[in-house]
């Protein structure tokens, strides 16, 4: 009976061997028995296929044996010994082809009947792929945080420049400022609404005005105050483009205005007001002109006695003369008579510069205006051969003018051409009546003006250099004398000239 | 082998743990492969004592002649010498499903020393194994075996089999077996000395 029951039982524990052993050999999980010195007692299949070695190669090794570092292992085998169990430390297993293969452990103390510590159970998980996956991620975030920091950098570096540009701003605003106040000229800045948001300290002196009281006020209210009445006109008339015009606060100062837009990108963003203190060049332009027009009328009467003595002289009111000292008495004369004339013309243009030069306009016929001037040079014109052409409107030409003043005009353009034209050369004038203006053209095949020099030609004193070589006569105050003409009675003037082939010039009067 | 050699071992008294089979056809199967283990099963079978390896149950006893038989018709086969022998017997332990029954018995060197004879008695029904003496500063151990004289060749196989026990439980790469003692030469007894650094 006992034998029989002894029987049994050595037959379940067989069959209990034979359960473990398949059991173990099923599981998944590489499985270690490990003894309390810490030499490998046991393992299973997975253990064998982890490691790469056989069961008896592992068997009798120490587990240390398996890892790269010993001396964890060693420390992981005393905390199960003391505390039962160790839970997902990680540790580089060696496995037989020297391939290192990270590990998580895990490990559980074995006791016998009595408490006694007999070694412990290890569990060995194989965590490459999610070591990958955590370095991947590391990587990553690695990248990630390399960006971040760049993006950083970056940021840090545009704060910079950014601080950078708007010192340079404030530096460039506050040198521009400095510039504004300490400017000469007096500046009033109106921003796109019309409001005056800058007037600098000159400003403010020429205007007789304190900055707190006009600043950010519109052109509407400034225009209540008296002395910003002339700035409004600039202001209103002129804003679109650049203009200058003078303006007077008593007699004491003369200012130039001059209003130029302010234009960001193509588009208007205010206007700025430049005011320019001109009184000390107006002061010195009048009296220059005070000058010569005293020095004028005081040349004129001894000459005008000088052109009636030579008169008489050569009428033979003072007795017979020689045919010798009727020469040199005509050439005499002829020298008066341009004298009289260059007086005549500067007196003029003082008139004309001090806004004097008044003209009497009357209706008046413009062929008979022309006549009169051409009249003057028949004899001239007859003596020089010249190819004589002009060409009038069958219904004649009323022109509302100061007739003596175009006539002066007509004389000097009439004089210029037979001056400068050589003999037996075209002289052609042309006559023609619009419905709002008449257009008279002066055609000559003189010696034209270089056209370097064709943007001078209405300028005081100007000569052509061609003309200064042959002709040493003439002020250069005619056709300065004609523009001004001209230009008082609502008309235009210009010309067309070709160097060595003649020039053409052109004026307009409204009817 | 001759039928006076094979009648002569045949001779042995006592019996072995059918373990201890297993490992024999364990070690066969490193050295040799399957077709290793089917050669020791035939010559075994032409000896007229046939053994299958599969079959043995670890617990069941089986007679120690066997054991020695098999031993020598390995050295026989593959030409193996002692030294083979005694690698058998070191390799043993590792894949002795007793040992592992018996290991919560190893607790610390001594212990494992003292209780040797308990393990023995596990495997086999013959014989006594005396712990003679445990010199831990030293670190030496004697064991002495009594009533074993069986084959020489055993004697190998032990040497192997308690150095291995001994790698067990100090973990030393420098351990060494010696038998300083041998009924076969006339010893009263077999006395192995384990040695370790």
């Amino acid at each position: 009976m006992e034998d029989d029951k002894f029987k049994i039982a050595k037959e379940d524990l067989e069959d209990l061997e034979i359960y473990i052993k398949e059991f173990s050999d099923f599981l998944p999980l590489a499985v270690c028995s490990v003894n309390p010195v810490g030499v490998i007692i046991n393992v299973n299949k997975a253990a064998e296929d982890l490691t790469k070695y056989a069961s008896l190669e592992l068997v009798g090794e120490p587990m240390s044996a398996l890892f790269s570092d010993k001396n964890k292992v060693e420390e992981i085998e005393k905390e199960i010994a003391n505390k039962g169990s160790v839970h997902g430390r990680e540790l580089i297993l060696v496995a037989k082809d020297k391939k290192e293969i990270p590990m998580s452990v895990s490990a559980s103390m074995r006791k016998d009947t009595e408490g006694n510590y007999i070694g412990y159970f290890i569990g060995l998980t194989n965590i490459t792929e999610l070591k990958k996956f955590q370095e991947g991620l590391e990587v990553k975030v690695k990248e990630r945080t390399k960006e971040l920091e760049d993006s950083k950098k970056s940021l840090i570096k545009t704060l910079d420049d950014v601080k950078e540009a708007r010192e340079n701003a404030e530096e460039e605003k506050n040198k521009t400022l400095s510039i504004i106040t300490n400017f000469t000229d007096g500046l009033l800045v109106f921003d796109k609404g019309g409001k005056l948001s800058l007037i600098n300290p000159q400003a403010e002196t020429f205007l007789q005005v304190k900055s707190k009281d006009v600043i950010e006020k519109s052109i509407l209210d400034l225009k209540t105050i008296p002395v910003f009445g002339s700035i409004v006109k600039i202001f209103n008339e002129k804003a679109k483009r650049a203009a200058k015009q003078e303006l007077s606060f008593g007699t004491s100062l003369i200012l130039e205005g001059s209003a130029v837009p302010i234009v960001r990108r193509e588009k208007k963003i205010g206007t700025l007001i430049i005011l320019h203190n001109i009184t000390r060049e107006k002061s010195i332009e009048r009296m220059k002109s005070d000058f010569v027009s005293l020095t004028a009328h005081q040349l004129r009467t001894p000459l005008s006695g000088i052109k009636w003595a030579l008169k008489l002289l050569l009428k033979g009111d003072f007795g017979e003369t020689t045919k010798e000292q009727k020469k040199f008495a005509e050439e005499m004369s002829r020298s008066t008579e341009k004298m009289i004339s260059l007086i005549g013309n500067l007196l003029d243009i003082t008139k004309i510069e001090e806004g004097r030069y008044i003209f009497e306009k009357v209706s008046s016929d413009m062929e008979k205006v022309i006549l009169s001037a051409v009249s003057l040079y028949k004899k001239e014109i007859e003596n020089k051969k010249f190819k004589f052409k002009f060409k009038k409107p069958k219904n004649g030409a009323r022109v509302k003018m100061d007739a003596e003043k175009i006539k002066l005009a007509v004389d000097n353009l009439l004089d210029n051409a037979i001056k400068y034209t050589k003999p037996g050369g075209r002289l052609e004038l042309e006559l023609s009546c619009g419905i709002k203006e008449v257009e008279f053209k002066i055609k000559d095949s003189g010696m034209g003006i270089p056209k370097n020099q064709q943007e001078r030609v209405f300028n005081k004193f100007f000569r052509g250099d061609n003309i200064m070589k042959i002709q040493t006569e003439g002020t250069g105050l005619g056709l300065f004398i004609t523009k001004n003409i001209i230009e008082a009675h609502g008309g235009k003037i210009w010309f067309k000239s070709e160097e060595g082939r003649g020039t053409t010039f052109y004026f307009t009067l409204p009817i | 082998m001759t039928k006076e050699e094979l009648d002569k071992i045949m001779q042995i008294k006592g019996n072995v743990r059918g373990a201890i089979f297993q490992t024999h056809a364990v070690y066969i199967r490193l050295k040799k492969g399957d077709e290793g283990v089917k050669m020791v099963e035939e010559k075994l079978k032409e000896l007229g004592h046939p053994l299958k390896f599969e079959e043995v149950k670890p617990l069941d006893w089986y007679p120690e002649a066997i054991s020695i038989l098999i031993m020598v018709v390995i050295k026989e086969i593959f030409n193996w010498t002692d030294k083979d022998i005694f690698e058998m017997g070191n390799m043993a332990p590792k894949s002795s499903f007793i040992v592992r029954l018996v290991i919560k018995h190893f607790l610390t060197p001594q212990k494992c020393f003292e209780r040797g004879n308990d393990h023995w008695k596990k495997n086999t029904d013959w014989g006594e194994m005396e712990a003679y003496e445990f010199n831990e500063k030293e670190k030496y151990a004697i064991l002495r075996m009594h009533g074993c004289k069986s084959h020489p060749v055993v004697c190998f196989y032990h040497g192997g089999y308690f150095l291995r026990i001994a790698q067990f439980v100090l973990r030393s790469e420098k351990v060494t077996v010696e038998e300083t003692k041998c009924t076969h030469r006339g010893d009263p007894y077999d006395e192995y000395i384990i040695r370790w650094e």
